[in-house]
Parts: C-alpha cells; structure tokens; sequence
C-alpha cells in the first residue's frame, strides 16, 4: 500500500531549529493531537471493519449477541459460496459492463462539450454555458417521472440503456464545469498554432486539448466512477429484472430477501466484495478527490 | 441463452446508435447554428466559429433538451393531473399541490410528516454534521505529520456512504438486539458506573427530545404553542435592533436579514394561503404589500435592478392570482365562489406595480407610498370590520390583554375541536408582516426617534403575545388534563414524551435505534456525522487560506487560542461554513439511499425524507401525478436555497 | 497512438463482456416473486426442462424479483402491455390487477379445478371469472408453547379476552426490558397490518361496506384495535421498553416466546422433536365473532396483454398439476393448493396434517384487498399512532376511514 508511508512518525514531529527548546512541550501537545486523530479515525473506519469481520463469521455466530469483532473460526467459505453463486458473477459483471459503458460515455462527451466552453469563441457561448449551470440548481427528483415514463415509451424498461446512455449527452454539469475550469488554463498558444498548421478545432481538441487534459479528465474519471459503482435508484428502478441487477441492487436485495435469522456474512461478504474495488481506486487516486473537491465546491459526483 | 448477456448486446447496439445520433445531430446543429448566423449577416469567419461552437456543445445541447427540459415540462404538466400510471389523465388544476402544501388527507399528512423529518435533519442533523466536519478540519490543519494519511481516512466515509454495502453495515451493527454499538455500550456500562450513567442519559436525552418533537409534530391540538415560537423569533429579532447605534454595516446585515425573513414569508404566504380555498383576496394585497416594501428599501438603497425585480414579480403575482381566480371552478356544495374580489385585489396590486414601474425614478417612490398605503389601508378597514368580537384582530386584542382564549375550559370536544379553531390561526403571517414593515420603515426612514419608538413598540407587542401565548399553552394543557381525567378518558397530548420522561432509564436499558420512532432519526443522523467528510475538505481549503499573519498578530495582543478561534478563524471561515448548511438542507431534502436501506415498517413514516415520500408515491403506489407536484416543490425549495447561497456568499465574510 | 490503442481496448473489453447471443424460440417468460433461491432452482432445473420437453418450440424462461417494488413492476408492464406471459401474484391481488388480466376461464374445465380447494380458486378469480392458477399455500396459524404456557390447559385461547389472560401470564419485564413475550407477531413486532386485518374478520366484522365503502368505523375494527391495544401494554407497559434479548434460530424455539403467528418457513423443521410442544391453533375471535386462520395464497396469472393464452394456461396447468404440486411444497415449505396433493403430506407429516386441518376449518383468504399499496402504510401509520398512545380511538377509527373512502375512490372503486 502506498499509504504506508505517510503513517504518522512520532519521533520526526519536531521542526528543526527549535528542536531543544520546545520539544516537550510539542511532543505532549503532539501526542493529544494523534490521540484523537486516530479516535476519529476508529470511528470511520470501524464499519468497513466490522462488514469484513462479519463477512467471516458463521451463520451462528452471525445471531448472537455481538461484541467481537474478529470470528472465532475465518469461514472463508461464505466467500466460497458466493463465488460459486451465478447471480453474484451476473451482477458483478453487469456493474462492471454498466459502469465501464457509462464512463467512456460519459467522459468522452463531457471532454468534447468543455472544449466547447473553455476553448472557442462563439455568439451564445455564455448563454449556453449559464444554462447548463443553471441545471445544476434543478434537483433530479423533478425530471425522475417523465424520465421514467420517457424510457417507458423507448421501450427501455427492463434494459441497461436508461442507466448507460443518458450519460452518453454529457451528463452532470458540475463535471463539465470542472474539466472546463481546467481546459481554460491550458496556454492558448498551442491551440493557435495548431490552427495555423490548418489543424481544424477537431484535430486541435484530439491531438492538442485532450492528451494536455489527462489529469482533469482522470478527476473526472474517479469521480464519475465512484457515483456509478454505488449508483442504487436508477438500477432500481429501471433494471426490474433479476438477471441484470448491478451489484448495488444485488446486495440491496440479499437483505430484502427476509430470511429468518438475516444471513449477514452472507451480505456482508457480497459488501466486501462490492467496496472493495472503490476503496482501491480511492487508495491510488485519492489526490484527485481532494482537488476535485475544491474545484467545485463539494458536489461529489 | 443469457439472458444478460442479451440485454449487454443490445445495450452496446444502443450506445453506438446513440453515438452516431449524438454526432448526426451535432454536425445538424451546427449547420443550423451557421445558418442563422448566416440569416443573421455575420461575417463567414463568425459562422464558422458559431458552427464549430455549437457542434461541439450539441451532447449537451440536445442531452439538455431531451433529459431535462422535455421531462421538466413534462412533469410540470403531470403535477395538474390525477396521472396515475394504468389509469386515464385529468386536469384537476392545483388539487394536488393544495393536498400537499396544505396536509390534507393521508398523502398530505404524509408529506407532511416527511417535510418535519427534513427540517428536523435540518435543524439537529446539519448542525451536528458541520461540527464533526469543523472539528475534523480543524485537527487536520495542524501541522502534523501524517495528516495526509489521517485526511484520506476521513474522507473515505463520503465515497463509501453512497452505496448501500456500507449502510447494511450500520444496520447491522445499529440492530437493538445484541447489535455491536448497544452491546458495546453496555459493556462499558458494566465495567464503569459513569459510562452507565452517561449512556442513560443519552437515552433519556434523546427519548425526551424525540418524544416532545413528535407530539408537537403530530397535529397534537396544542393551540398557542405554534405561535409562541414566531413569537419569541420576533421578540429576539426585535430587541437585537434596540441595541446599539446604526453602522452601516449593521443596518445592511439587519436589511437582509429581513430581506430573508421576508423571503420565507413570502413563499410560505404563496404557497399555502393563495391555494387553499377559498384564498382570502386580501392575502393578495398582503403579499403585494410586502413586494412594494421590498421595492421602495431597494429604490431607497439605490438599486434599481433589484426594484425592478420586485415590481416585475409583483406583477406576475397578481396576473397570476387572477388567472388563478378565473380557472377555480366554483364550489359544487353551493358555497358561492366569486373571482370578482380576487380579481379587484390583483388590478389594484397590479396597478401600483405598472405604476412604479412606468414611473421615473423620481416619482417611483412616492407612487409605491401611495400603494402601500393604500394597500395597508384596504388590509386594515378589512380586518376592523365586525371582527373586533371574534375576527383575528379581536383574538390580538385579547392576547395582548392576557384575556385567555380558553377562559372556559368547557368539555373534551371543546379543547379538541372548537379551541383549536379559536386560537390565532394566521397570527403569525400578519405578527411576521407588522414586524417586517416596522423593520423596513426603521431602516428606511431618516427619522431616529420613530425608529426606536417603532422597534420598541414592535418589541412590547410580541413579547405580550409571546408570554400569554406560553401562558395559554400551560392552560390549556392542565384544562385538558382535568377534563380528560374526569371523563375517564386518556390524555393523549405529547404522550411519548411523557413516557420518556417520567422515569430515568434503567441500567438495563439500550437505545432502540431502528426499532422506534424515537430514535431513527437519530440513527439517521450518527450515519450522516459519520461521512461529513465533503464539508470537512471544504473547511480545510477554507483554514487554509486565512493568513497566517492574522495569528502572529494576534500572539503578539496576548489573544488566547479560544479567542482567536472566535475572533478570527470562525469568522473567515463563514462562507464555508455558510456553504456547508446550504448543501447540508438541500441534502436533507434529499436524503434517499439511506432510508431506503434503514427503514422497517416501523420507523418507515418516522424516517421518510422528502424524497423519499416522493419514491413511494410515485413508483410503489405509481400516483404519477402528485409526484410531479411532490418534485416541483421540491425543487423550488432548492432553488431558494441556492439563490440564498448564492446572494450572501458573500455578506457571510463580510462582517470581519 | 496511445490514446488510440486505449480506445480500442476498451472496445475489446466490452466485447469480452457480451456473449453471443442465439436466436430463440416461442419464449414463455415466467414472473416468480419473493421465493427462495431453492424452490427457483426447482423452477429452472425441474419444472421447466419438463415443460420444454412436452411442449416443441417453446422455451421457458424463469425471472424473479422481491416484493419490495413488486408493485411498480408489474403496473409497468401492465400499462406497456409489454412483459412476462406469467406474472407471479400475492393473496391479496386480484381486486389490483383483475380487470388487467387475462380471463382463462374458456381454457380451463370444470374438471381441471376441481382438485383445488375452493377457496384458492376464489383468490384467483375476478370479476365471477378466473385469472390465474393458486400454486402455493400458506395457512398462518397461531403457535402456542404448551411446555412453556403458566398454564397449559388455557391453550389455545379462542376469544379476545382468554387470549389476553394468556398474554399476560406469559410475559415478563424486567429492568425495562422484555424477558418473556406472551405473544410475537409476525414481524418479530407487536404489531402486523395483516394480523389487524385478520382480527377484524374474528371480531366478526368486515373490510367493506355493502357500497364497497370503507367499513374501518365498525364495532368489530373497534375490537381489533382494543385489542391489539391490550395486548401490547401487557407486554410493553411503556414505549421504551426494550425488545427481547438476541436468540439463535426461530422465534418458537427459542424458549422466550411462548406463542406467536409464524410463517413456516421461520418455525422448526417438522421433523424438529420441539413440535411435540407446539399446539397449532386460529386466532382469537371477538365477542361477535368466530376464531379464524389467516391463509395465503399466491397464485400465478395471465396478464391481459399476453395475446394468445394458450400456452401459458397450459404451463399453469403443468405447474399446478398433481406431480409437481407435491413436488414443490416439499422444496418451497408451502402447502399445495390441491386437496389431492395433500394425502401423501397428512398421512406422513402430523404438524402438516393438523395445519391443513386447522386451514381448512378455520381458514380465509387474504384476498380481495383494494387498493393494498397504499391501505397498508395507512394501517401502520394510523393503527401505530393509536397503539403508541398518540391517538384516541375514535380518531384512529375516523382516519382510518375518511382516508381509505378517499383511497378508494381515488383507485376508482367507488362510486
């Protein structure tokens, strides 16, 4: 893990120079401060604990009272028995498949529509640009009906197409602005140079904008994909059909199933399962996060 | 034959076609554009730039198009119909928001309800989520080694709480019986007494509190209590404007708060008292009175765009209300329903604004005087007539003398029904407007002493309402006890609140978490302190920005670490701060995947956010039509939120 | 060309993703809601392969989903007209969905029902027509501890009153918290929306008015809610009271619940020795009326859209027939509907026989419930409020039916 290293080192706290003087003194103060930085680190971190240590407990187990956190014997079988289980590939691919179509949907359109607004001059630009700010204020609940009824008669029930290729139109304006922000910086130079090479804007935006881009769009990216991987609602609504749930509805409906006693390492597994490829990216792609954050103002994906 | 792997094919299929549509009509729109641009005589440089422009925004341009306005205009459509899916479509006007704004019937009542859970995430929920998140940015912003690492753990929570693996976690571990947070916290309670007895006094706490907010919640007739609470705001408001001498920076922060005030007054006035029927013709004038007071303080502080607005949407106010008027199809019961005093009070409202309007500056201000007063004088001359005895200006009168509403307790079916009706029913909307228009006059007016003689009168005045009120309520609380004792029959006013109160937890006890009303939402609540992490970041960028000098200087005054906590780090970060409750209320409106994964038949009602009302009616009771009108409103709320982001982003910092 | 290349494997990848796809046959598509993972193998593995075989050219494909947004599911197919040929519905359906599904009666003989029992064959009918095949039956009886009653010869209690003595007797708190529970609904709850149903008809009394009006006002919804009110204080003196400490297992065997209403996929095995300790009784019945067993029917229909029936009517006759009729009660722990399937199940299994006797004394159908999506929230809001004390009675009763009156008439059932 690539984290390891920035695990806090008590003995390097001090900054050179005033080592002698106020070392005590920094190092008590010091030594409060990472005692409650780790408690507030217990507490977020203590569910994703606990769903992996359920994930390994048995069935029994599971019903009693609980306090410990580790299982008395790992039952690795839980996972065993959920790989072995058709519905948990099925969904696992069709998250993957819906995610990954979305995506390049989604990112793709999104390069090409900021280009529009951060690199050429045109009449009704702004007017343009104000309006698809503008859909940021409109919150989803008021498009949700007609949009249900519009797939409705596209036939699109009971399909991927309402989940996958909305995002084929550019979807989300707060992702559109960001790589906007960005693409705005790039120095106009290169582009006008290109254009008198006789680059036309496409070639300019293919060979010029987008590999200049690359960090934006990997913002984007991560963003987007964190949305889409846990996205419940629209999987919910649409799909309806068992053999292509993605895997939020899939472990949604391993609860809802009512058994008697709740089977909770057998969800909890199917959790572990579905966290653990977020948490991974998140591990490698975490700056993005943190200078998407300030680049927009906190509207996560 | 995979089923599955069908539809992946098929979905493949339709994502290349939408891709050569989505080009197709790209290169179209662009023709188009240069087209008009041609039609319009520019030069071919500019065509061709317009068409490049528009090529290369049409995703979104024909996205928009048809997944936002088509949809939008759509469900705008739908939210004056009875649609359900499976049945026929009929025009019923404004029924459905008139059901809901008004809580009327079991959906209206529902919404309701799903409205008070909003507000109480609103109220308990953002507050406790923007302190976890300051405290967090703050630790963060030591400077520390590792507090990348640290940083990167608490931000975890927001990517993981969008999904619902993590929220069956916390099920799991929030289950009452034997799940790990209550067995934990019984553990700790053995093993010392104190943490036994801190944790009953968090159950008694929490129980306590979520027993008197459901009673108050539940339509409970408590009379006054509704109005003490105005009452007290206006008192507070009041006596904050007699302190002090008028800076300018003062007077400015107090006009917009008042401007805010007005705002919410406005859209509460709007939205419940123009479509309930019959409307009160002279709730029109109300509002129109309330707009030209906001007109005349924007032409005096010498902003003619803002008067404009003012006089435009009063405009559009009273075309509407007359419109309004004319498409109400008169009652079927025979209670006579005329457009003519509507449409009178919207061509008098309307006449001033036209007249402001047209008017030049110079004279716009006395014609708005002349419209106000007029307009207050109509207000006035209908609320004396015949109704000093019981019309809602007598009911002022005797709160204002302390001569009790209930001065006969009388029987049950008095106290339930007939007492209810009696008390101040729109007090509070014309108590808001007479406090509104002495805050207006005082900023406005040159004049000192009318000022002060102004806010302190406004003071007095609700400060008698308040404490009669209070008294009221305390009547006819123990006149309602004394009743229902005596008929043998069981009290049933803020009885889980009584409950919870009588007695102080056993040791034995656990809190319920999902498995009672009392305490999901504080459930709800923990969930959302756990993954604050999106506005901790935005407090850190906020920290980060204050200069350091600031504290150098302070260090060199003496200023100990709380007062500069107080004195210069709080008040440089209120726009995020201010930022952070915005996004945190527009949240709690739409709180969705949480409840839909925390819920139990149980503590479904009690957790319902508004959103998630608006999914069971529309896709599990497919009451397509009332869900539009759910959405709209919705989304007017949001707006206004955002528009008061947007507006005093700025003010917020200002202060320093 | 990196980027390029990037494009194209990601193209690859998505190819990986989709098998190809076969051309197919006449596809009957079959909608199974809320059953076990294993009584679905059944459908896939079993029932399917064999109607396969004995029918050329058709093919038949099983989905599934729960009954969380079963609604919304299936009005969407309804009102698209575009779905499965079998749509899998609850008991309570057939005033739902009647007039939008098929009438099969032409199809069906007199002879190819006359094996059900005829209450099953009521739940699926609509409107004096059938709309479907019972498949599964569920008689949700009382189950009383005999060994762990205070006293075993008050089992079971038959009246409102006998059974509140029971519950009393029964049941402890202690410390705030429950350690014996006289009583545990359904829900592992105090309280069921389709228990309070079920109490209105023993307390003599009905869920509709001749006009088809609410009949929620009635002396015998009074009753019920009386009490269901009763029982709760008895064993839960306060709101706060806390719940049963956590058990392994099935409620009835956990020693702590001395009776209860389960369904029996959440009772013991019926080989389970315990059962020699579990009397199986009907609900208590109020002053006017009879003791009843709530039973559940879920049946299977055609949908109206479904533009030539014969088929699918064919496959609900192959899946309800006598063979597989046994066949799926033993995966499914459900009752058969057909009286004939039932021999081999009484004359081997004694908790079976005394269930289906009990059923088929006492027992009615959870049917004919209009309007179901939305009356059940409005019964547990409103019979919630009356239980937790923040509603009177008589308000509980008013509510109950100006709102359903409105529900009704919204959904097009009154006049």
């Amino acid at each position: 893990m690539s984290t390891l290293q920035h695990t806090p080192d008590l003995s390097v706290n001090v900054r050179p120079g005033r080592r002698a003087r106020y070392r005590l003194n920094l190092d008590a103060r010091s030594i409060v401060f990472y005692a409650i930085l780790i408690a507030f680190s217990l507490f977020f971190l203590f569910p994703l604990v606990w769903m992996a240590g359920t994930s390994l407990k048995s069935i029994e187990e599971v019903g009693r009272p609980q306090l410990s956190l580790l299982p008395e014997v790992p039952q690795w079988s839980n996972y065993g028995n959920l790989f072995a289980d058709p519905s948990f590939y099925r969904a696992y691919v069709n998250s993957i498949f819906v995610v990954v179509v979305t995506l390049v949907g989604t990112v793709g359109s999104i390069s090409f529509v900021a280009y529009a607004f951060a690199r050429l001059e045109w009449r009704g630009r702004n007017l343009v640009f104000a309006l698809m700010l503008g859909t940021l204020m409109l919150p989803a609940q008021a498009t949700l009906v007609p949009q249900y009824v519009l797939f409705y008669n596209l036939g699109w029930i009971r399909t991927f197409n309402p989940i996958t290729i909305p995002g084929f139109f550019a979807g989300g304006a707060a992702m559109i602005f960001l790589l906007r922000q960005f693409m705005v910086g790039i120095p106009k130079e290169l582009d006008e140079a290109a254009m008198i090479d006789g680059a036309n804007p496409l070639q300019t935006w293919w060979y010029i904008i987008l590999p200049l881009s690359r960090p934006a769009i990997a913002t984007i990216t991560v963003f987007l994909f964190v949305g889409l991987w846990n996205n419940l609602i629209n999987p919910l609504l649409y799909l309806q059909k068992a053999e292509l749930f993605t895997m939020p509805v899939f472990v949604a409906g391993k609860f809802n199933l009512q058994e008697s006693p709740i089977p909770w390492q057998t969800i909890m597994a199917a959790s572990v399962t579905f966290v653990l490829p977020v948490l991974v990216i998140f591990m490698f792609t975490q700056r993005f996060f943190v200078q998407g954050i300030a680049a927009t103002g906190g509207k996560e994906g | 034959m995979d089923v599955a792997a069908q539809a992946r094919l098929d979905n493949l299929l339709w994502a290349a076609a939408t891709v050569i549509f989505i080009a197709a009509g790209s290169v179209l729109l662009g023709l188009l554009a240069r087209g008009g641009a041609r039609l319009a005589r520019l030069s071919d440089a500019e065509g061709r730039k317009i068409f490049w422009g528009v090529f290369f925004a049409s995703p979104w341009i024909i996205g928009f198009f048809i997944f936002v306005v088509g949809p939008a205009l759509a469900s705008l459509l739908y939210s004056f119909t009875d649609y359900k899916l499976g049945d026929s479509m009929n025009f019923v006007g404004l029924d459905n928001y008139r059901e809901l704004l008004l809580g009327e019937g079991a959906h209206g009542r529902r919404f309701a309800g799903a409205m008070y859970n909003s507000f109480y995430y609103a109220i308990i929920g953002v507050p406790l989520q923007i302190l976890t998140a300051l405290a967090m940015a703050l630790l963060l912003n030591q400077a520390l080694r590792g507090v990348r690492f640290f940083r990167l753990i608490f931000y975890l929570p927001v990517i993981l709480a969008g999904g619902p693996a993590i929220l069956l976690a916390w099920r799991y571990m929030l289950a009452s019986n034997g799940g790990f947070i209550n067995e934990a916290m019984s553990a700790a309670g053995n093993a010392f007494f104190l943490f036994d007895w801190l944790k009953r006094t968090f159950i008694f706490l929490v129980e306590g509190f979520n027993g008197f907010y459901s009673g108050i919640v539940r339509g409970d007739p408590i009379g006054p209590l509704k109005y003490f609470i105005p009452a007290l705001i206006a008192v507070l408001f009041l006596s904050t404007m007699l302190r002090g001498e008028w800076s300018d920076s003062r007077r400015s922060r107090l006009l917009r708060v008042s401007e805010i005030v007005g705002a919410v007054l406005g859209m509460v006035l709007v939205a419940r008292g123009l479509i309930a029927l019959p409307i009160d013709p002279f709730l029109i004038v109300g509002i129109g009175l309330i707009l030209a007071a906001g007109a005349l303080s924007a032409h005096r502080n010498a902003s003619p765009r803002a008067a404009t607005a003012y006089l435009v949407s009063g405009i559009v106010l009273s075309v509407g209300a007359a419109l309004m008027a004319i498409a109400t199809p008169s009652a079927e019961d025979g209670s006579a329903f005329s457009a003519l005093p509507y449409l009178l009070a919207s061509a008098l409202v309307a006449a001033v604004f036209a007249g402001a309007l047209v008017a030049s500056q110079a004279r716009r201000a006395s014609v708005l005087l002349i419209g106000l007063a007029a307009g207050s004088l109509a207000v006035l001359v209908h609320l004396s007539a015949g109704q000093f005895d019981q019309g809602q200006l007598g009911l002022i009168f005797q709160y204002l003398t302390f001569q009790s509403a209930i001065a006969q307790p009388g029987d049950l079916a008095y106290l339930q029904e007939t007492f209810p009706q009696a008390s101040l029913s729109a007090f509070w909307i014309w108590g808001g407007m007479i406090a509104f228009f002495g805050v207006l006059i005082a900023l406005n007016g040159g004049n000192a002493k009318l000022q002060r003689w102004l806010i302190v009168g406004g003071t007095v005045v609700f400060a008698l309402l308040a404490v009669n009120s209070l008294l009221d309520t305390l009547r006819y609380f123990s006149a309602f006890n004394d009743v229902a004792a005596a008929a043998g029959v069981q009290n049933y006013h803020f009885s889980l609140f009584r409950q919870a109160t009588q007695v102080f937890p056993d040791s034995q006890r656990v809190p319920l978490w999902m498995s009672s009303e009392l305490w999901s939402k504080p459930s709800l609540i923990l969930i959302t302190m756990w993954s604050s992490g999106a506005g901790m970041l935005i407090f850190l960028a906020a920290l980060k920005g204050i200069p350091r000098v600031f504290y150098e200087a302070a260090d060199v005054d003496g200023a100990s670490r709380v007062q500069q906590f107080f004195k210069i780090t709080l008040p440089l970060i209120s726009p995020a701060m201010f930022y952070n409750i915005v996004i945190g209320v527009i949240a709690a409106l739409q709180t969705f995947e949480s409840i839909y994964i925390l819920q139990t038949p149980t503590t479904q009602d009690s957790l319902a956010s508004a959103a998630y009302f608006l999914f069971v009616r529309t896709f599990r009771q497919l009451a397509i039509g009332e869900g539009a009108a759910v959405s709209w409103i919705l989304a007017a709320i949001i707006v206004f939120l955002t528009v008061l982001q947007f507006r005093y982003s700025r003010w917020v910092n200002y202060e320093s | 060309m990196k980027r390029t290349a990037l494009f194209a494997s990601a193209l690859a990848a998505l190819t990986v993703l989709v098998a190809p796809a076969a051309a197919q046959d006449q596809t009957l598509e079959v909608y199974i809601t809320g059953l076990t993972e294993d009584t679905l193998a059944w459908f896939n593995t079993e029932a399917a392969p064999a109607f396969e075989a004995a029918h050329e050219g058709v093919n038949v494909e099983v989905i599934t989903g729960g009954w969380g947004d079963f609604d919304a599911t299936v009005a969407g197919w309804i009102t698209t007209g575009d779905g499965p040929e079998i749509v899998y519905l609850g008991s309570e359906y057939a005033a739902t969905y009647g007039r939008l599904l098929a009438d099969i009666s032409s199809y069906v003989t007199e002879e190819d029902l006359s094996a059900f029992l005829p209450i099953a064959v009521e739940t699926a009918s609509w409107d004096g027509a059938l709309r479907g095949f019972p498949l599964l039956m569920s008689p949700r009886p009382t189950f009383y501890r005999t060994d762990l009653a205070a006293d075993p010869a008050a089992v079971p209690p038959l009246t409102f009153a006998d059974a509140l003595s029971f519950v009393a007797a029964n049941s402890n708190v202690v410390d705030g918290a429950m350690t014996q529970m006289g009583f545990m609904d359904i829900g592992s709850g105090l309280f069921d929306a389709q228990e309070f149903v079920a109490y209105i008809w023993s307390a003599g009394g009905e869920l509709y008015n001749e006009d088809g009006s609410s009949a929620f006002d009635s002396a015998a919804t009074a009753e019920a809610l009386q009490f269901m009110y009763d029982r709760r204080r008895i064993m839960m003196p306060n709101e706060n009271t806390a719940g049963l400490p956590p058990f392994e297992g099935t409620p009835i065997a956990s020693n702590l619940v001395v009776s209860g209403i389960f369904p029996m996929w959440n009772m013991p095995a019926t080989s389970d020795p315990l059962w020699e300790n579990i009397a199986i009784a009907p609900y208590p019945a109020g002053a006017n009326g009879e003791p009843v067993v709530q039973v559940f029917i879920d049946w299977l229909s055609v949908p109206a859209y479904v533009e030539d029936p014969a088929t699918a009517v064919e496959f609900l006759k192959f899946i309800t027939n006598q063979e597989n009729a046994v066949a799926l009660s033993t995966v499914a722990g459900f009752t058969p509907t057909r009286t004939d399937a039932w021999e081999d199940l009484r004359a081997s299994n004694a908790v079976w026989d005394q269930l289906l006797e009990v059923a088929v004394e006492y027992g009615r159908p959870f049917s004919d419930i209009r309007a179901s999506a939305e009356l059940r929230p409005l019964i547990t809001e409103q019979v919630t409020l009356f239980l937790t004390d923040q509603q009177s009675l008589e308000t509980t009763q008013q509510n109950l039916k100006d709102e359903y009156d409105a529900i009704l008439e919204d959904n097009g059932y009154l006049g």
